[in-house]
């Protein structure tokens, strides 16, 4: 596991690939020498473009984040889910699945869902908007939680879709015309473009930008 | 002059660009990054020939997932069942187009892909050869890994059962346990490092 000393690291020791002039790929991994013009390089073995950095990586941090901001309006506040039943019809919302599993026991379940559509799609959010800030302000805060959090929205994001499988399902299983029916909401549409954008928006962030900020010469 | 990773005996973090010397790992050791703590390497467990088998076992669960029912259903004597596809269908017909595309995608045709291209890619490879469009395969792969959950939906299915619970006998059905065990083998199967394949494919297969 990695040693965590805060403010206690040999800066100085730590080379980076740039510093070495050195270009990694990011598709196969391939070490080629950085040209002296900026040119556009292709990969000698997979011919992908080179590129120090991912290219305009907080414009588009911020330009998916910004979009699925705004979707999270009416994916939390339409309903995702109509039911039709001889008890009447009823609308659901995400925030009303949660309450539905919790009453109906499901404690667990409830917990499960709550965190993947309510907590993670926030918590994914703000935490974009940190690391863009941080990123575009070269702050040197707090580095390695930021990596940290980087590495947690990579891995945890898509869980956030589990809502959209689970009105799909529904409206796929329960079609009795006569007695109960599922139909899917408009809310569910933009729940989804919600989860979309903000994985679009974290593989757009590059995370060697949080620690670009080690050298004056590493611009 | 290019250099392979094993070249120059450096290895690059993918996350902070600190560069590492390089040390042989042990089978199913771990190297991380001493600057972020980013994951710079792993020791394959597979070898290329174990990938393919688990590839092949993978679309096979992949064929039944997608074949037979996932749940079944019983209410007041009324029978249903859904496959995968017959909920894409109905989400689509029910004017929801958005999801039964997302959901096309992310849990039909990105395991599909992913699937296609890594025996595309290992065939050739376990027998020392280098597959012709080797490159664009494992550029296809990159892409599409990133949006292919079929964990996701096992979660999903296992939230629809406990929610119909209550209103209908739910019964599991042949096309959740492939997605249980299709969800287990495409990790495994797509858990290998592309730097690690395409240094094979350089050093053994030649170029």
């Amino acid at each position: 596991m990695g040693h965590r000393h805060d403010g206690g690291w040999d800066l100085s020791a730590v080379v980076t690939a740039r510093g070495l002039g050195l270009l990694p790929c990011a598709q196969c991994g391939l070490l080629c020498r950085m040209a002296q013009d900026a040119g556009d390089l292709a990969c000698p073995r997979c011919g992908s473009t080179l590129h120090a950095r991912k290219p305009n990586s907080v414009g588009r941090t911020w330009a998916f984040l910004i979009a699925s901001v705004i979707l999270y309006i009416p994916a939390n506040t339409l309903t995702v889910m109509r039911t039709d039943s001889l008890f009447g019809r009823e609308n659901h919302t995400i925030l009303g699945g949660v309450v539905d599993l919790w009453n109906g026991g499901s404690w667990d379940l409830a917990v499960i869902v709550f965190v993947a559509s309510i907590v993670v799609p926030i918590l994914k959010m703000l935490a974009l908007g940190l690391l863009a800030i941080t990123v575009q302000r070269r702050s040197r805060w707090r580095r390695h939680e930021r990596a940290r959090l980087y590495r947690m929205l990579e891995a945890v994001g898509h869980w956030s879709m589990l809502d959209v499988f689970v009105v799909a399902l529904l409206v796929g299983l329960v079609r009795f015309h006569s007695v109960a029916e599922v139909l899917p909401g408009p809310g569910i549409a933009a729940f989804g473009a919600v989860v979309v954008l903000t994985m679009l928006s974290s593989m757009s962030l590059d995370p060697r930008l949080i620690w670009d900020t080690d050298n004056a010469d590493d611009v | 002059m290019p250099m392979t990773h094993a070249m120059t005996g450096l290895l690059v973090c993918e996350e902070c660009d600190a560069a590492h010397r390089k040390s042989p790992l042990l089978r199913g050791e771990l190297a991380q990054c001493t600057r972020c703590g980013a994951r710079l390497e792993h020791a394959q467990r597979l070898t290329p020939e174990g990938m393919l088998a688990m590839t092949c076992a993978a679309a096979v669960m992949f064929v039944i997932a997608n074949i037979y029912p996932i749940i079944r259903i019983d209410v007041r004597g009324a029978h249903g069942s859904s496959t995968f596809w017959g909920a894409i269908l109905s989400s689509w017909r029910e004017g929801s187009e958005t999801i039964a595309i997302l959901a096309a995608l992310t849990i039909f045709f990105a395991p599909l892909v992913e699937l296609l291209a890594t025996g595309y890619v290992l065939w050739p490879l376990a027998r020392g050869r280098r597959a012709r469009h080797f490159g664009a395969a494992m550029r296809v792969l990159r892409v599409v890994g990133e949006w292919s959950m079929p964990e996701v939906f096992l979660l999903g299915a296992i939230v629809a059962l406990v929610k119909l619970g209550d209103l209908a006998t739910v019964i599991p059905d042949a096309g959740l346990w492939a997605f249980g065990a299709l969800t287990w083998l495409i990790t495994l199967v797509t858990s290998f490092d592309h730097r690690w394949l395409w240094d094979i494919a350089t050093t053994e297969a030649g170029t």
